[in-house]
């Protein structure tokens, strides 16, 4: 009973002493530590085979996240990944068009994917990304909800869009991953008539 | 007896007379005789010549004198010695003698007559002493004549005992009736005393009983004056304890205080470790847009960008584990939050606890404060009520020895009365005794 209703008060100096001198110590990553993270690395270069795909072989894409699916887009036609930080809506442009921003005193438009796509949309959120696409006459931004990173997909390893994939989606897809990555075709989008908007208001 | 005394003495003397009477018959003899003698010594003196006539004178003069002597013999001397055998009975007392009368005229029937009447006289004297020694003092003495001394004193002294006799009888029975009174009298007193005694003694027994509660009251008092007084101590260093309760009370709902200021800074910390974590998440993010742009670069570099592919790659790993590591600490940092805040409604629930430990602890102390009032007056009372039942004992001691000396005198009391009963008995017993002996006369 004593024990129970009395507070071990060394102990939990004790442990608060513990806490501070872990608190207090720089990370200096033991022998254990270092070989751990060695052998993770090593295991990470030997899953890769040895042979330096060549740009024929390999599909440069950046992949990003809208709304559950992954989808990937051919970095040669990505200018840049920029994070949103403020749009200024246009007025009388299609509902997929979001609006406009400055990157580094470049106006570019942005287009909202999802609605492109008749996804199921979400509120702006704050950390929504913007990929800026290019071709020789165009560019515009497209609004994701978050980007993966870069990576190099085997030419091999694409397939021909599934019949699963209809309508807009289907109409805009490259290929499929086995991975089930979504590779968009950039060049149809950026060429998409729908993009170039001419709207006479009150017209 | 004195009146018989007296008979016999005057019957004595009455034959001394007689006697007297004798003698001088004898004497008168004797002179004849001498007268006779004379010649005789004529005779003598012409001796020679009258021998002997004088012999054969003398002779003759002793026949002469010896026939006369045997006349007067048989004709006075036996009668007078019947009347000295009876002087001599009447002398002894004995009136029961037989005087038979001759009827003579000469001195001897006057002196049978006269022994005669005294006889009488003397038996109706003795008669009427009798009556009068049998208590008849009715009877009615008459004198024989003017000069009876004897008739006339029986007389007077009848009548002077009867008088007295009359008075004695009267004197007994305002006696009797006195005695009577002083008897009832005595007995009630005795009644009396006796029981007073009885009271006096339950009084004394209850008296005894008393002083017995008394002592035992005073007794009491005393225990409950000495318990009333550990009691005030002990009230008294509960107000002290309860005192120092609250004292130390208000310095734990102090530090209580402390501790949930310390516990917020903390969580405030926590607030400051979750915006240095944000700003790492923000910046992680921008590395991994600066790795992909870098990526993007390097894929418009064409080959020459290879190396710097994987260096933007290895870029965007590092800034994918800063990420994980953030949400790591962003979990950690609400485990923390969840944790202070537990605290922080524990230290709540505790200096609740407190606070109403506090009242609970001012109320004790109030309550211990009226107690330590009350049980103040309560010793003050039980002091008093200590000295009172002392002073109580005092007084029933001195009532004791006062109920053991009415006790005593009581007891006195009753065996005076006693006394004076038994004393009123014998009196009465006397009266009594005087009345049978009062009875006895007839007046």
């Amino acid at each position: 009973m004593e024990d129970e209703t009395t507070i071990d008060w060394e102990q939990i100096h004790r442990r608060l002493k513990a806490v501070e001198t872990a608190i207090g110590r720089e990370f200096i990553p033991t022998e254990q530590n270092k070989k751990e993270i060695l052998r993770t690395r090593a295991e990470q270069l030997a899953r890769e085979d040895g042979r330096e795909p060549t740009a024929e072989e390999t599909l440069e894409v950046i992949e990003f996240c809208l709304a559950t699916e992954t989808y990937a887009l051919e970095m040669a036609y990505v200018q840049e990944v920029y994070s949103l930080k403020e749009i200024t809506p246009l007025p009388c442009v299609p509902s997929f068009v979001k609006g406009i921003v400055n990157v580094r005193g470049q106006i570019f438009s942005v287009i909202d994917l999802k609605e492109f796509f008749a996804l199921p949309t979400e509120e702006l959120a704050a950390l929504n990304k913007v990929i800026i696409m290019h071709t020789d006459d165009m560019e515009f931004g497209i609004l994701v909800d978050n980007i993966i990173g870069g990576r190099s997909v085997p030419r091999k390893a694409i397939q021909p869009a599934p019949s699963t994939l209809t309508g807009v989606q289907g109409k805009y897809a490259k290929g499929v991953t086995s991975e089930r990555l979504i590779i968009l075709d950039a060049a149809k989008i950026l060429t998409d008539r729908r993009m170039i908007v001419n709207e006479n208001v009150g017209g | 007896m004195a009146l018989i005394n007296i008979f016999s003495y005057l019957q004595m003397t009455k034959m001394g007379n007689e006697i007297a009477t004798l003698e001088e018959q004898i004497a008168l003899h004797q002179e004849i005789d001498g007268l006779i003698s004379d010649p005789i010594l004529q005779i003598e003196r012409n001796r020679q010549s009258t021998i002997l006539w004088t012999t054969i004178l003398t002779i003759v003069g002793v026949v002469v004198g010896l026939i006369a002597t045997v006349a007067i013999t048989r004709h006075i001397t036996h009668p007078l010695r019947a009347i000295v055998d009876i002087a001599k009975q009447v002398a002894n007392g004995d009136l029961n003698v037989d005087i038979a009368s001759t009827h003579r005229g000469d001195e001897v029937g006057m002196l049978e007559n006269a022994f005669e009447n005294l006889v009488i006289g003397l038996t109706e004297i003795t008669m009427a002493a009798n009556q009068i020694s049998a208590g008849d003092l009715t009877i009615k003495v008459e004198p024989r004549s003017e000069r009876d001394v004897l008739g006339h004193a029986l007389t007077s002294m009848v009548t002077t005992l009867r008088e007295q006799t009359q008075e004695m009888v009267d004197g007994v029975n305002i006696l009797t009736a006195s005695v009577g009174g002083i008897m009832a009298a005595t007995s009630e007193l005795t009644a009396g005393a006796t029981q007073t005694a009885a009271a006096v003694s339950q009084t004394t027994t209850t008296v005894t009983q008393v002083r017995q509660t008394a002592q035992i009251s005073s007794e009491k008092a005393d225990m409950v004056s000495q318990s009333s007084r550990q009691t005030a101590e002990i009230s008294q260093s509960g107000e002290t304890a309860t005192k120092d309760t609250i004292a130390k009370m208000q310095q734990i709902n102090e530090q209580m205080k402390l501790v949930a200021e310390s516990i917020v800074v903390f969580s405030e910390k926590s607030q400051t470790i979750g915006e240095i974590i944000a700003t790492v998440n923000d910046l992680a993010d921008q590395s991994n847009l600066l790795a992909v742009n870098a990526s993007i670069e390097a894929a418009l570099a064409g080959e020459q960008g290879k190396g710097f592919a994987v260096v933007a790659q290895e870029i965007r790993g590092l800034a994918e584990q800063s990420k994980q590591a953030t949400t790591q600490v962003r979990t950690i940092l609400r485990d923390i939050q969840e944790a202070t805040r537990a605290a922080i409604i524990t230290t709540e629930q505790g200096s609740k606890a407190v606070v109403s430990g506090l009242e609970q602890s001012a109320n004790a102390g109030e309550a211990i404060r009226h107690l330590t009032e009350s049980v103040t007056k309560g010793v003050q009372a039980a002091t008093q009520i200590a000295a009172s039942s002392r002073e109580q004992l005092v007084g029933v001691d001195q009532m004791v020895k006062a109920m053991e000396s009415i006790k005593l005198a009581t007891a006195q009391n009753v065996d005076s009365s006693k006394q004076l009963e038994s004393a009123a008995k014998n009196l009465e017993a006397l009266g009594q005794k005087l009345k049978q002996l009062a009875d006895r006369y007839q007046v």
